[in-house]
């Protein structure tokens, strides 16, 4: 048995999610640790959480990142040159950007994404975050 | 300067042991190349953490030499029948001739332009160099500076290459299966036939082909391949030597 992860895109989501959620912890590990020794840096690089799914998901999760960066860029691809399954993943890639964005928003001071949304202050920048309705 | 002809058989000359044999391989069609690269096996699987990648090529080559070959000599048959008069004889052909015309068949290459003419705006060039057959001394030829003369791709003919790199098939029953690679060759031959103005140092009979029609029905699909793909690798940098 054997199918399109293309057409998975339930699937395409997770793996979206474990490219955004490595690239962060990367970039985190490269803030933290510069200066340190590279031993150090290697081990906790190490500490990455690993991919789960079979690697087509991925090289075609990357695939609509291109497609999205030249989206973004201006280039206009007409839905008649998109294929079914890129349409569909584009909208998985705007799930797996919201899930990630809400999991990780930004410091409204230096941009920075924070670990979660429940820190005091910015892991980046050290700005006090103030909760809604907090006096 | 010698040019590969794409309407004759190709002779692989092959000395074994001290005998010369002689492999006449016909002309491939699209259809020979396209199971050739249906059947290269290409997977990747994530196992602990680890990539494990599998690429054989190996076995889809063989097939092809056998179904492409047409002619074979310097072989002793028990009957002193010809070669051919046999059934399967391509089968019955030691496995190392067969793995040498096999190679032999995709042995094609990017090769560096030494054409120091701007370049053209609107067009690219790719050379290539390959090994076809032998001469009419007998020796296997190598012939360089093969220039395939394209219109530049746009950015949707980019998309179309990405999309078909970028295809697989899931093996077994769920997410972490094994992924099977699906291969852009037939994507990049239909681009070489949408993208190619003017080639060099091919011909069709005793000419040149001179026109697009000509080029796309006579060009070797697997030099089609190898020469579209070139479209979209980063050009090589010069690079100072370091001091």
């Amino acid at each position: 048995m054997s199918f399109d992860p293309a057409r998975d895109q339930d699937g395409m989501v997770l793996a979206l999610n474990e490219i955004f959620e490595q690239d962060f912890a990367r970039v985190q590990i490269e803030r933290e640790t510069a200066g340190a020794n590279p031993e150090t840096k290697r081990r906790l690089l190490q500490q990455i959480p690993k991919r789960t799914l079979s690697p087509g998901y991925y090289t075609w999760a990357n695939h609509l990142l291109w497609l999205e960066d030249r989206r973004k860029a201006g280039i206009a691809f007409s839905p008649a040159e998109l294929s079914m399954q890129e349409a569909a993943g584009l909208v998985a890639l705007d799930r797996a950007r919201a899930d990630f964005n809400f999991a990780h928003p930004p410091c409204s001071a230096c941009g920075a994404r924070q670990r979660n949304r429940y820190g005091q202050e910015c892991s980046a920048c050290g700005a006090k975050f103030r909760r809604k309705g907090a006096k | 300067m010698s040019v590969i002809d794409l309407d004759k058989p190709r002779i692989i000359p092959i000395t074994d042991r001290g005998t010369k044999y002689t492999l006449t391989v016909g002309v491939i069609t699209k259809a020979q190349w396209l199971r050739y690269f249906d059947g290269i096996v290409s997977t990747s699987e994530n196992q602990q953490g680890k990539l494990i990648e599998v690429y054989d090529a190996r076995s889809a080559r063989l097939e092809l030499a056998e179904t492409a070959l047409i002619d074979a000599t310097g072989y002793v048959t028990g009957d002193n029948a010809s070669v051919t008069a046999r059934e399967h004889w391509q089968q019955l052909l030691p496995m190392s001739h067969r793995l040498a015309v096999a190679d032999a068949l995709v042995a094609v290459s990017r090769d560096a332009d030494t054409d120091d003419a701007p370049i053209q705006l609107g067009s690219e060039t790719v050379v290539l160099r390959a090994r076809w057959g032998a001469d009419a001394s007998g020796a296997m030829q190598e012939y360089s500076g093969l220039r395939h003369l394209f219109h530049t791709p746009t950015a949707e003919h980019q998309r179309r290459y990405q999309r078909a790199i970028s295809r697989s098939m899931i093996v077994g029953g769920s997410r972490t299966s094994k992924t099977q690679w699906l291969g852009a060759q037939s994507t990049l031959i239909d681009l070489y036939d949408e993208l190619i103005e003017s080639t060099e140092g091919y011909a069709v009979g005793s000419d040149e082909p001179t026109d697009r029609a000509s080029i796309i029905s006579s060009m070797d699909s697997y030099h089609k391949v190898a020469a579209a793909e070139q479209l979209f690798a980063p050009a090589l940098p010069e690079l100072a030597e370091e001091k």
